[in-house]
């Protein structure tokens, strides 16, 4: 079995790693760091540029804020005007796009290997100089709270918002990451500035290149185009962990829908953490696939919920493992109602506990957790995106290709190991049909 | 707070147009078919950048299909393929492909069934062996059918959160009213409660045969290898002496205004096309100039209504017919004006010439959505499988050449030929 496993690993590794040249790692004279992966049978290239201004680097901004500065980044900058900037955009594709997670701020480019050194001209003056005048501004104000309407009105976002809160104390990560209405008002173009200066620095920037392009290529224009990105970096706040609460707790929502949907977080290890690996895959065993525990006993075997499974998001610090199960509650014969759904989700993972998994179905998650990230590398982005985030958030780039090697090596006894430690406390929450929705 | 990923489609836009030819301006040239003895139809592509190969099975057996008494019978059987065969008890079909690093997912649409995974080259034959006895040998066990309503039931259930999903479906309702076309793909609650083994089980029989079948086979692969692989496995599914029957066309439509209930107030303003032909290209492209929530025209028209409307588009051909519509959701006194925008954009678009700037932005933009979707391996196969469900996979191979040469008047002639007051459906859903 573990043959098979190990030539499974083989196999899979040459896809995450696309059989070409290593990734070339430098940093420019102001001291942003730069990896180039060149693919000669790659047809595009990917520029993934990422920024370490996430939740943590808001604090004594209002929330939102950085969300703001990522979406107002491009409407024009020290050498060019707004117009000029889209005009810019689509001549090297239109696709230069901005997304503000919870530990970093992320620019993605795909194009050409002959648009380039436009997009990454493009790029690099946005980083040095963005206008971020009160025209980008309130754009960007007006589209986040937009979209912050629309996760107020999805169950799992709502859920998830709850148990984030729950389950840490004192977390970074608890709230709703993008700012709240009221939030997003305090966020001028003045305060936008102030976050833009103070956290847009060299220091603070991993790009990550990757496809039809060549290191020389990348290095001559980081040359040029970077040479005057030389603020002086920030201090980020010392990571101190959370303190995860000790109680179990619970809490219900409703909303217009027709369905109930069910979240319940366990406290789980972030990226950095030597747990990971081996919390990944318990993450599979107990939700990934429908192989998993919860597909098997919630929907197969109770016939509960056509959405049943669990997901651990990657983040840099503590993260929390997400069970989530959506069902009908209005069943003529329905089963079970809200507290049943929940203790049979909560009872099913920490079965992992109870009932310690045996090799085989170990096994099956080892390969289901080694397979999903080889497919997660199969676009030019993707292969861009994930060396430069692990390279910003301390895991450094090569974390990416020994990742697989580490899945493959977790055993029994690392599984029963991170179960006991990390399922003993849980958060749920469930959002019901506030029969308006009917 | 995510940015959508959809509009690095437009990556590939302008600064493909005038380049030297390479895979970009074709990723699906060199396809082949060939067709087995007994029928199945094996389109081929390699591609080589990873040791991977998506594996796609098409059944021509949609919702589209049903006959009377089978309503909701394709999705049904959809969900019961995976709990069993004569050899693999239920759950074994899921646990074969987990246990390759793998997952096997399935949908049904109104004219096909859709089984796709992908898998590392090695496990190519091990997957379509699973494959094959799942398609031809389901056991279909009352107690997995029982079992399997009430997830049906809480599948259909979620759908009603989805006011896009609910527009899209009323709006076939509309359009292809008294035609299986016009049921929801899940159908309703009461035929998912009354549905019988006994439907299932014919609509099995009648549709799931080797010469209604195709299957897509994209990755680190020859032809040769993928054909050695399919005979052995698929060849030796045997053809039934019996013809296929196809279904009937939807009547001819007329224009149709109507009102269904749903959890949001939205509009759906649509119009029946003919099947898919040559316009495919020209009515997404139409499709992403009056759509595109950041950059089509209708955006800025429905902005000063508020910032509260949602706006999308599309044009969705199926085998016999297809549908152009346009979405909308916002508040229910908002809606008159926002069918009053819809219907100015239209007009425009039949009336002028785009400008040149604008034609290419809208070409580039609908050809980097066909780029995108294209350059994964299971996302070549879905578009090859989609192509032959509704006549041929050539259609998806040459989609990006035809929409290449779309010019101004093509797209105005398109627009003209679409926006057919005779043809023109309007829901409302409060």
């Amino acid at each position: 079995m573990r043959c098979a496993l190990l030539a499974l690993v083989c196999a899979l590794i040459p896809a995450l790693v696309h059989a070409q040249p290593a990734i070339t790692r430098f940093t420019t004279a102001t001291g942003a760091r730069v990896l180039v992966r060149p693919e000669t049978d790659a047809d595009t290239v990917a520029i993934c540029v990422f920024i370490g201004a996430g939740v943590p680097e808001e604090s004594s901004f209002p929330s939102g804020t950085g969300a703001v500065v990522a979406r107002a980044l491009f409407g024009g900058n020290d050498n060019q005007s707004a117009e000029e900037v889209n005009h810019s955009i689509f001549d090297v594709g239109g696709s230069l796009e901005s997304l503000w997670k919870p530990d970093y701020t992320l620019f993605t480019c795909v194009t050409s290997r002959h648009a380039f050194s436009d997009a990454f001209y493009l790029i690099c003056q946005a980083l040095k100089s963005a206008k971020l005048d009160e025209a980008a501004v309130a754009r960007a104000r007006r589209e986040i709270a937009a979209e912050a309407e629309k996760d107020a009105a999805d169950p799992f976002e709502v859920a998830g918002v709850a148990v984030r809160a729950r389950l840490y104390a004192d977390s970074p990560y608890a709230g709703a990451w993008g700012g709240t209405p009221a939030t997003l008002r305090r966020v001028t173009p003045e305060v936008a500035a102030r976050f833009f200066y103070r956290w847009y620095t060299p220091g603070n920037t991993v790009i990550s290149i990757a496809g039809d392009i060549s290191v020389d290529t990348v290095r001559e224009d980081a040359g040029n185009y970077l040479v005057d990105y030389n603020r002086r970096d920030a201090r980020h706040l010392p990571y101190a962990p959370s303190t995860v609460n000790t109680v179990d707790s619970h809490a219900v929502r409703t909303l217009p829908v027709h369905t109930s949907t069910l979240v319940a977080a366990f406290p789980a290890p972030g990226i950095r953490d030597a747990d990971y690996p081996a919390f990944s895959v318990l993450t599979a065993l107990a939700g990934g696939g429908k192989s998993a525990r919860l597909f098997r006993r919630v929907r197969d075997t109770a016939g509960i919920g056509y959405v049943v499974g669990a997901t651990t998001p990657p983040l840099a610090r503590e993260s929390q493992l997400l069970a989530f199960l959506e069902f009908d509650p209005s069943r003529a014969g329905a089963k079970i109602d809200s507290a049943g759904a929940e203790k049979l989700v909560l009872d099913t993972v920490r079965s992992i506990v109870a009932t310690p998994p045996a090799a085989r179905e170990i096994e099956r998650a080892r390969n289901f957790a080694i397979g999903s990230y080889a497919l997660a590398h199969q676009r030019v982005r993707e292969r861009a995106f994930y060396p430069g985030w692990y390279e910003m958030i301390g895991a450094g780039h090569t974390f990416d290709a020994e990742l697989p090697a580490k899945l493959a090596a977790v055993t029994t006894a690392d599984i029963q190991r991170v179960a006991a430690k990390y399922l003993r406390t849980s958060a749920a929450a469930i959002v019901e049909p506030d029969n308006h929705g009917r | 707070m995510l940015s959508r990923l959809s509009l690095l489609a437009a990556v590939l836009a302008l600064s493909y147009i005038a380049r030297p030819v390479s895979s970009l301006d074709a990723p699906l040239a060199g396809t082949r078919l060939t067709v087995l003895r007994n029928g199945v139809r094996l389109v081929v592509h390699e591609k080589h950048s990873a040791p991977l190969v998506a594996i796609d099975l098409w059944v021509r057996a949609g919702s589209g299909h049903e006959l009377k008494g089978e309503e909701g019978a394709a999705h049904f059987l959809e969900h019961l393929l995976f709990k069993g065969t004569a050899k693999r008890g239920p759950g074994e079909i899921d646990d074969a492909f987990e246990d390759l690093g793998a997952q096997l997912a399935a949908s049904t649409t109104r004219d096909g069934a859709h089984f796709y995974t992908t898998v590392a080259k090695q496990h190519l034959e091990r997957a379509l062996d699973v494959l094959q006895d799942m398609a031809r040998n389901p056991a279909l066990a009352p107690g997995e059918m029982e079992r399997e309503r009430p997830v049906i039931l809480d599948e259909l259930a979620r759908d009603l959160n989805d006011w896009k999903r609910q527009a899209v479906d009323s709006s076939r309702a509309s359009a292809f009213a008294g035609h299986p076309y016009g049921r929801p793909v899940l159908a309703d609650a009461a035929s998912i409660k009354t549905a019988s083994r006994e439907a299932v089980v014919g609509f099995h029989r009648r549709l799931y045969r080797p010469d209604n079948c195709t299957l897509v086979l994209v990755g680190d692969l020859t032809e040769e290898t993928a054909v050695a692989a399919a005979e052995k496995t698929f060849g030796d599914w045997p053809r039934p002496s019996t013809s296929l029957t196809e279904p009937a066309t939807p009547a001819a439509s007329k224009p149709a205004r109507a009102e269904q209930t749903c959890g949001k107030s939205a509009l759906a303003v649509g119009f029946r096309t003919d099947p898919v032909s040559d316009s495919e290209p020209a009515l997404d492209v139409l499709a992403t100039l009056l759509g595109d929530p950041r950059t089509g025209r209708l955006a800025p028209k429905l902005l000063p209504i508020g910032a509260d409307v949602e706006l999308g588009a599309d044009y969705a051909p199926l085998r016999t017919a297809g549908i152009f519509a346009i979405y909308a959701a916002g508040p229910p006194e908002k809606l008159p004006r926002i069918a009053a925008a819809i219907d100015g954009e239209i007009r425009l678009l039949c009336r002028e010439i785009l400008s040149p700037g604008d034609l290419a932005f809208a070409k580039g933009r609908t050809l980097g959505g066909y780029l995108y979707d294209s350059e994964t391996c299971a996302g070549q196969a879905r578009l090859l499988g989609e192509a032959e469900m509704r006549g041929s996979y050539e259609d998806a191979v040459t989609y990006p050449a035809r929409l290449r040469k779309l010019t101004a008047a093509d797209l105005q002639g398109a627009a003209k030929a679409v926006f057919d007051p005779d043809r023109r459906f309007e829901v409302t859903l409060k």
